[in-house]
């Protein structure tokens, strides 16, 4: 499971491999590299952002900085998509794909738009690598409020603003909530991982930890996948990332009739943030979420946790 | 005498299997013709309907092919995964290459089964459906070509191997 510097370092151009080789970087720290043609190459490490020189290390000196040219990123683009753009089909239409490791890469470029649906991107501009970690135990803390005396696991809404780690805290629940512990017994787990970043799935086999008694249904869009995994693995728990349309929530109807614990996760900056979103509030009114969970404002490597009952109470903070 | 007896032998021998190797290069190349028709409807397979990257679709195609069409398929993934190369083709070229030394095709059937690749993985899906479906009518064309020199030149070698070797002999007596 652990990554070495050539795993995430072998998706980009040789040349910009070279130079970020030089930088030592140590790979648990860093969160982005944001690749544009004939601009710097940004990287977003420790929570701060630097640029990168020439010479290989940071610098605030433009001159110095490294740009990158065109047929850098067609490399890049080539290695990150292994060669067979075509698979990725579907995933550019989005505008970013899921690589090997769970890394999630964002495209930019000309859209190509037949009957007002976007058909395909092409002349690609910018890249941005967003790298994902890993963090086994980071969920400790928290494991204790998911359970109560009357109700036993609750379901649980993580809601956190974009690079506070709630995809990393939902993997770490789902793998304890698996693997139980020895206050209680591990559940089956169910994960339609429409994006590949909780289990990184690659060739079918997942690449996180995700527990031992977890099914995961991988690159299926989360409405149908959480059908198809209530009928087919009847799952105790049901776990998505970055909950969103109107089908999803229609879909987290059908997953708690059936008796389905929920673990999800949703962008926001805060309860009421997810309360004033349409498709949310009927959902926080129907209390089908018994604990939520808010991420906020992170420092290093720390984030601030927000433990919510079903009533929006504070039941902790740290 | 009796050298010179062992010796034509030897030379009428040597003609016979030159003749006979020619008709079996012929045939040979009719089946490996097919077998790159069966390699690419594999991959086919794996590109459009499994949505498969390339070094996926040819690990997955390996495994029902035998050597050394399976060590190729293997040997391609291994240098995909370790991005040897800047673009697929490079590594198609070289891989398909080292495929040609080990059956009889060809130097046409090469340079297809080479510029087949070019524009392989580039794209959308359909480009790919394109690629395949030019590349199966040029096989086609080649496998016909081949069954028709196969008749036209196939009783001809091992007749000629005989004839010249019996030339060769009388003229060594």
């Amino acid at each position: 499971m652990k990554k070495t510097t050539q795993d995430w370092l072998g998706i980009f151009a040789l040349s910009l491999q070279k130079v970020l080789a030089i930088c030592e970087l140590d790979f648990s720290f860093l969160q982005e590299i944001r690749l544009r043609i004939g601009k710097p190459v940004f990287l977003w490490y420790k929570n701060q952002e630097y640029i990168l020189s020439k010479q290989g290390g940071f610098t605030t000196d433009f001159a110095q900085a490294y740009f990158l040219d065109k047929a850098e990123l067609t490399e890049t683009l080539s290695y990150i998509s292994n060669y067979s753009l075509y698979a990725f089909e579907e995933e550019i239409r989005q505008g970013f794909l899921t690589i090997q490791g769970g890394h999630r890469i964002g495209l930019s470029g000309k859209t190509v738009v037949e009957n007002r649906s976007i058909r395909n991107m092409k002349a690609i501009f910018s890249l941005n690598v967003r790298f994902s970690h890993q963090i086994l135990g980071c969920a400790d803390r928290l494991l204790p409020y998911l359970y109560d005396r009357r109700q036993g696991l609750c379901s649980l809404l993580i809601i956190s603003p974009p690079r506070c780690g709630k995809t990393t805290l939902l993997r770490d629940l789902i793998r304890q909530v698996s693997n139980g512990n020895v206050e209680h017994s591990g559940k089956t787990v169910a994960v339609v991982d429409e994006r590949s970043e909780i289990a990184a799935c690659y060739m079918g086999l997942p690449q996180n930890d995700v527990g031992m008694r977890t099914d995961i249904l991988d690159a299926c869009p989360k409405d149908k996948g959480m059908m198809m995994m209530i009928r087919s693995m009847s799952p105790e728990v049901l776990a998505v990332d970055e909950l969103g349309g109107a089908e999803e929530i229609q879909a987290i109807h059908y997953a708690l009739h059936c008796g389905c614990k929920l673990f999800a996760t949703v962008h926001g900056y805060s309860l009421e943030d997810v309360q004033s979103k349409p498709d949310f509030s009927p959902l926080v009114r129907a209390l089908v979420f018994q604990r939520y969970i808010c991420l906020t404002q992170q420092t290093e490597r720390n984030t601030f946790m927000h433990v919510y009952d079903a009533q929006g109470k504070e039941m902790s903070c740290w | 005498m009796l050298v010179k007896m062992l010796g034509s032998g030897l030379v009428f021998f040597a003609c016979f299997i030159w003749g006979m190797r020619l008709q079996n290069n012929l045939k040979s190349r009719i089946s490996n013709l097919n077998d790159l028709k069966k390699i690419m409807t594999l991959l086919r397979g794996e590109i459009l309907y499994h949505q498969a990257e390339l070094s996926e679709a040819l690990f997955a195609v390996s495994f029902r092919l035998a050597e050394p069409y399976s060590g190729f398929c293997r040997q391609m993934v291994k240098k995909l995964d370790e991005k040897q190369s800047y673009a697929f083709h490079p590594i198609w070229i070289d891989e398909t290459q080292k495929l040609s030394e080990q059956i009889d095709l060809k130097k046409q059937d090469l340079q297809d089964l080479q510029s087949m690749g070019e524009n392989l993985g580039y794209l959308d899906k359909d480009m790919q459906e394109k690629q395949f479906q030019l590349y199966f009518a040029r096989l086609e064309e080649q496998i016909q070509e081949g069954k028709k020199e196969y008749q036209k030149k196939g009783k001809l070698y091992p007749s000629l191997g005989v004839m010249s070797g019996i030339l060769f002999v009388i003229i060594f007596l």
